[in-house]
């Protein structure tokens, strides 16, 4: 059996290890915490705008974060609901405690996955430049076929609190020093990203009276096709505001925090900015929506979602009791800030794999991007490209218009990521074709293909498959009167008509499950939009096929603008579709280099 | 047609016949050692005319003796290597030099294919490419002057105008898209549906200056029309002022219609003499009337001439031009210029009239095709016209979608939709087919 080794037990490396397993590989974990295992450092929460879409792709992939989610759910939520469906994205707060336990059982009990405590500073690469081993500070060399490197924030993770500093990996977790050392010793290009997590309040404290109650959504389905059936809990979370009191406090303040006084070298998430960070750039707005969050059941600890910062302790403990609700609230722990390695993924292929140093894979927040989602989108991928390639199979690319995890991944190997990278709707073009509720169709029978998906789930699929087939049909034959004859499903286009209005005219409707009933009706809603989409794009399929030669000398078409020119040396891109997305290649330039690649591909003799 | 060669290209640059000289544009990767070999001389100045002797290909006899510029890459037309030949006019010198040069392996350059190399070393971009397009095959000094004034980015500008207005309101919705209601105010629709009518109505200015711009720069169809005998030909020959046609008593003997380029007032003006009106079983007479008629519906102006009553006979006829003017014909012994019914008095025997005709079309004309083509929204081809009414099409359903609030994410794509469309009509999506064709129209030598 082939031996691929995972540096972290992160979401990004569970979900490696599961394919791994499915491939018929051996998965070794190791980890610097054996109960440190798919934990959720720091919202607690799974899913939310576009990364809710990331979720259900991984379900569709046989991916464990939906199923885990949802066992563990606490109030679920479709976000985005007044804004057309292709944006409608589920978000589920989870118990922490309940997924990491679950995720980490699942891994404990397959024969395939071996978790080994210890902490990989280094690894050995044989004479045809490929992995073979990983290297342990306590000096043990594991010998591997595969290296996936999934360490999150832990490459030589700084922690700061206002203008205190310390080494750390997360908040009371070591740092992981070494293996940032051993990529620059082989030619990788490092950087330095900065991410934030808002502080932990005590329970007790808090007069949660003064609060409003959010509510999650009544019989919401569940992330994962599994749990078709399950009841979900609809725990509440409360809302607070901020005041112009706390935003002076943070005002008079500003050079005390990490962020602010210059002291962090690496570049913030502009989408998922520090409370200190929203204040100065919106400072016309009087008040910022917070939201307490349980971190589990009975939780004694609450999450202030809205609220990250760098601020010393002091200050935030001052401002926070400015909000009526807090007035005497007590932190079980700062916000703090941390700053960390990653490694641009320009460096990476398509399947996630190193165009350096064969058979190692980097994956997650390494490759510059922020999330549980994004982290265990790429940790799937690169799982499963790494165990196909043990096995002698082609990679599994997922394009851009089949799913938000192949935007994710072109847009990484492709884009000059200057913070850390959050995936938006925005960032898909196909993004009528790419809902949430389509993702089982889009994925589920390519990973079956390929030996992901389970027989269960696979049973699932096949009833929703042919429940939203039979009402398709249905609608399609039938003719209804409505004030002339026409099919039924006509009279879905009108945006004001549901399928709700029409299913008392079909008794069958009645045995069929909620979800069929919405992909069809959606489906025929959105088909002549998808089709608009689909025509808009293929425009750029053309150019997506237009491969780009391994030896193709940019320094040579002297036309090229001088940015242009450098980014594309850098990148390498595969495809003219993909030197079209680098940030800063011009579009000028790429109708150019349509043409030099043509003339390139002209045997010389005709000339 | 293969425009993605590497050959060293050469054609004739200026219009083939009889002039006092003619120009032979060379283009390709270093060129110095060619032209050496041609002219038997060492030392060319980059940019700067030499007197030189042009040998044929045994570099014994002369065949001609002239200027010759070397522009060394990339500072020329194309951004290679060019050299221009200025010969002595005439087809025979300059057709022994080319013939002389392709024994040397250069290739006869395809239409267009001097600007599309100059495209591809980014000397020109597609605006200007259609615009040198338009420049070649434009009639007028009037349009000629109007399309220099597009080279200076005009047209550009104005689409980067509007696609930035459109990428305003897309960053918009897309904003609003990306994050929750908890974390941002929403933009209500009818904020959006303002922007859009805006931006349709830029649109819209663009589409209505087409069919007056497209006149101008083919020319604007003024057709003479009346029943036989009615004296059209006479009066078309009095206005392009020498006898082209066959004119006789004879009913009928304009069988076919016959057109003439000239200008009047400054613009350009296609003047289109019909076959007369009438019934008849004659074959090759219906076939002509044929004609008259679709000329009629083609025209801009029609000049209708009847001896007794134009106004009443060319009302039978339907006629859907806005601009008629009715000629009252052969009134060689009236003296008064304008009837009651406004039509006018004229005579082309005794040139009577003939000057107030002249008047009242210059005043059409000017009234008509009034345009300030240094603000007004210009543009000058047939694919940027069409890339406009798709835009139009779009930004209507834009508005509905709006209005029955069908989801953002729809109108989002849409918006997209429609930024691409303008990202390809500045040519900044690539696509071959079109390149191609705007480059074949262009005439070999540019």
């Amino acid at each position: 059996m082939k031996k691929i080794i995972i540096a972290g037990g992160g979401h990004a490396g569970v979900e490696a290890a599961l394919a791994i397993a499915k491939l018929g590989c051996k998965a070794i974990i190791v980890t610097m915490d054996k109960t440190a295992i798919a934990r959720m450092s720091c919202n607690p929460a799974i899913g939310g705008l576009a990364k809710g879409h990331l979720v259900k792709e991984i379900d569709a992939l046989g991916g464990i974060m939906g199923y885990a989610a949802d066992l563990s759910t606490l109030q679920h939520k479709i976000l985005n609901k007044s804004k057309g469906r292709a944006v409608w994205s589920p978000r589920a707060q989870v118990d922490k405690i309940e997924y990491s336990k679950f995720v980490s059982k699942t891994i404990n009990k397959n024969p395939n996955i071996k978790i080994i405590e210890g902490e990989i500073i280094d690894f050995g690469i044989n004479t045809s430049n490929e992995i073979k081993s990983a290297i342990l500070r306590n000096g043990d060399e594991l010998q591997c076929n595969a290296l996936i490197i999934t360490a999150g924030t832990f490459l030589n993770g700084l922690i700061h609190i206002g203008n205190k500093t310390f080494s750390a990996g997360r908040m009371g977790e070591k740092p992981a020093s070494g293996l940032t050392e051993s990529l620059k010793k082989n030619n990788f290009k490092v950087g330095r990203l900065k991410t934030g997590t808002p502080p932990r309040l005590l329970s007790n404290s808090i007069n949660w009276t003064l609060a409003k109650i959010a509510e999650g959504d009544n019989n919401p389905n569940p992330f994962s096709l599994l749990n078709n059936n399950m009841k979900l809990k609809n725990e509440p979370c409360y809302i607070i505001n901020t005041n112009k009191n706390l935003h002076k406090i943070l005002n008079n303040n500003l050079d005390k925090s990490a962020m602010f006084s210059g002291k962090i070298k690496g570049v913030g998430p502009r989408y998922c900015p520090s409370i200190e960070d929203k204040i100065v750039r919106f400072e016309n707005r009087e008040s910022h929506q917070l939201f307490l969050e349980p971190e589990w059941t009975d939780s004694k600890q609450i999450y202030v979602n809205g609220f990250s910062t760098s601020m010393p302790k002091r200050i935030q403990l001052d401002a926070l009791r400015t909000i009526d609700a807090l007035k005497n609230v007590e932190l079980i722990r700062p916000g703090y800030a941390i700053e960390y390695d990653y490694i641009p993924s320009s460096q990476l292929k398509s399947s996630l794999e190193s165009k350096i140093i064969k058979n190692l894979y980097l994956a997650g927040q390494i490759n510059g991007t922020s999330g549980y989602e994004e982290a265990a989108a790429q940790g799937l991928m690169a799982g499963i490209n790494a165990g196909l390639k043990q096995t002698n199979n082609p990679p599994f690319i997922l394009k851009r218009n089949e799913a938000y995890i192949g935007v994710l991944i072109d847009d990484l190997i492709t884009k000059i990521i200057n913070e850390p990278y959050r995936m938006f709707t925005s960032r898909a073009e196909y993004r009528l074709s790419l809902r949430s509720d389509t993702a089982y169709l889009r994925l589920t029978e390519k990973a079956n293909a390929i030996g992901l998906i389970s027989k269960d789930f696979m049973q699932q699929f096949i009833t929703i498959k042919n429940e939203i087939n039979t009402v398709k049909k249905e609608l399609d034959n039938t003719i209804l009167y409505n004030n002339k004859k026409q099919p039924a499903y006509q009279l879905l286009l009108n945006n004001f008509v549901t399928i709700n209005d029409l299913s008392n005219k079909f008794s069958s409707f009645q045995h069929i499950s909620s979800q069929a009933l919405f992909t069809a009706e959606t489906d025929i809603k959105y088909k002549g939009y998808v089709e608009i989409e689909k025509k808009r794009v293929q425009k750029i399929k053309n150019m997506e096929n237009q491969s780009i030669p391994d030896d193709f000398d940019y320094s040579k078409i002297i036309s090229l603008s001088n940015e242009s020119r450098q980014k594309l040396i850098q990148v390498r891109p595969e495809t003219v579709a993909q030197a079209s997305r680098i940030d800063g290649v011009r579009a000028s330039d790429i109708s150019l280099l349509c043409i030099k690649i043509k003339q390139y591909n002209v045997p010389r003799e005709t000339l | 047609m293969n425009y993605n060669r590497k050959d060293i290209i050469a054609a004739l640059a200026t219009t083939p016949g009889i002039s006092a000289i003619s120009v032979i544009r060379i283009s390709g990767e270093n060129l110095m050692p060619l032209l050496q070999s041609i002219t038997k001389k060492k030392i060319f100045k980059n940019r700067y005319a030499s007197y030189c002797t042009i040998f044929d290909e045994k570099k014994k006899n002369i065949l001609d003796k002239c200027i010759v510029i070397y522009f060394a890459q990339p500072n020329s037309y194309t951004g290679e290597d060019v050299i221009e030949i200025n010969c002595h006019g005439g087809k025979i010198i300059a057709k022994k030099i080319l013939n002389m040069l392709y024994t040397y392996g250069v290739q006869p350059a395809l239409a267009g294919e001097f600007s599309y190399r100059a495209f591809l070393n980014n000397k020109i971009d597609l605006i200007e490419a259609e615009t040198i397009s338009s420049l070649i095959n434009s009639e007028s000094d009037y349009s000629h002057e109007m399309i220099i004034d597009n080279l200076n980015d005009s047209i550009r500008n104005n689409i980067l105008d509007i696609n930035n207005k459109i990428v305003n309101v897309l960053t918009i919705i897309e904003h609003e898209l990306d994050f929750s209601e908890d974390e941002i105010d929403y933009t209500a629709n009818e904020s959006i549906l303002l922007i859009i009518e805006d931006i349709l109505s830029t649109v819209n200015d663009y589409l209505n200056s087409q069919d007056l711009v497209k006149s101008i720069n083919s020319g604007i169809n003024i057709v003479i029309m009346g029943i036989p005998n009615a004296g059209k030909s006479r009066l078309f020959n009095k206005i392009i002022g020498y006898n082209r046609t066959i004119v006789s008593n004879q009913e009928g003997t304009t069988r076919d219609s016959v057109e003439m380029k000239l200008v009047i007032n400054q613009y350009p003006v296609n003047l289109i003499d019909t076959a007369g009106y009438f019934d008849s079983t004659d074959q090759i007479n219906i076939d002509s009337i044929k004609q008259t008629m679709e000329y009629a519906q083609s025209a801009d102006i029609i000049i209708y001439l009847d001896e007794d009553d134009p106004v009443g006979c060319a009302s039978k006829l339907n006629l859907t031009c806005d601009n008629i003017i009715f000629c009252k014909s052969k009134q060689d012994n009236i003296k008064k210029l304008v009837n009651t019914d406004f039509s006018l008095n004229i005579s082309s025997k005794v040139n009577h009239g003939i000057n107030s005709l002249y008047d009242k079309l210059s005043t059409v004309l000017s009234t008509q095709y009034q345009y300030d083509f240094k603000n007004d929204p210009i543009l000058i081809s047939d694919r940027q016209i069409l890339i406009f009414k798709e835009a139009y099409m779009l930004l209507e359903q834009i508005k509905i979608m709006l209005k029955d609030d069908v989801g953002m994410d729809i109108v989002a794509s849409h918006m997209h939709e429609l930024t691409n469309l303008f990202d390809e009509c500045l040519g900044k999506v690539s696509n071959d087919s079109v390149l191609e064709s705007i480059f074949s129209t262009f005439c070999v030598g540019k």
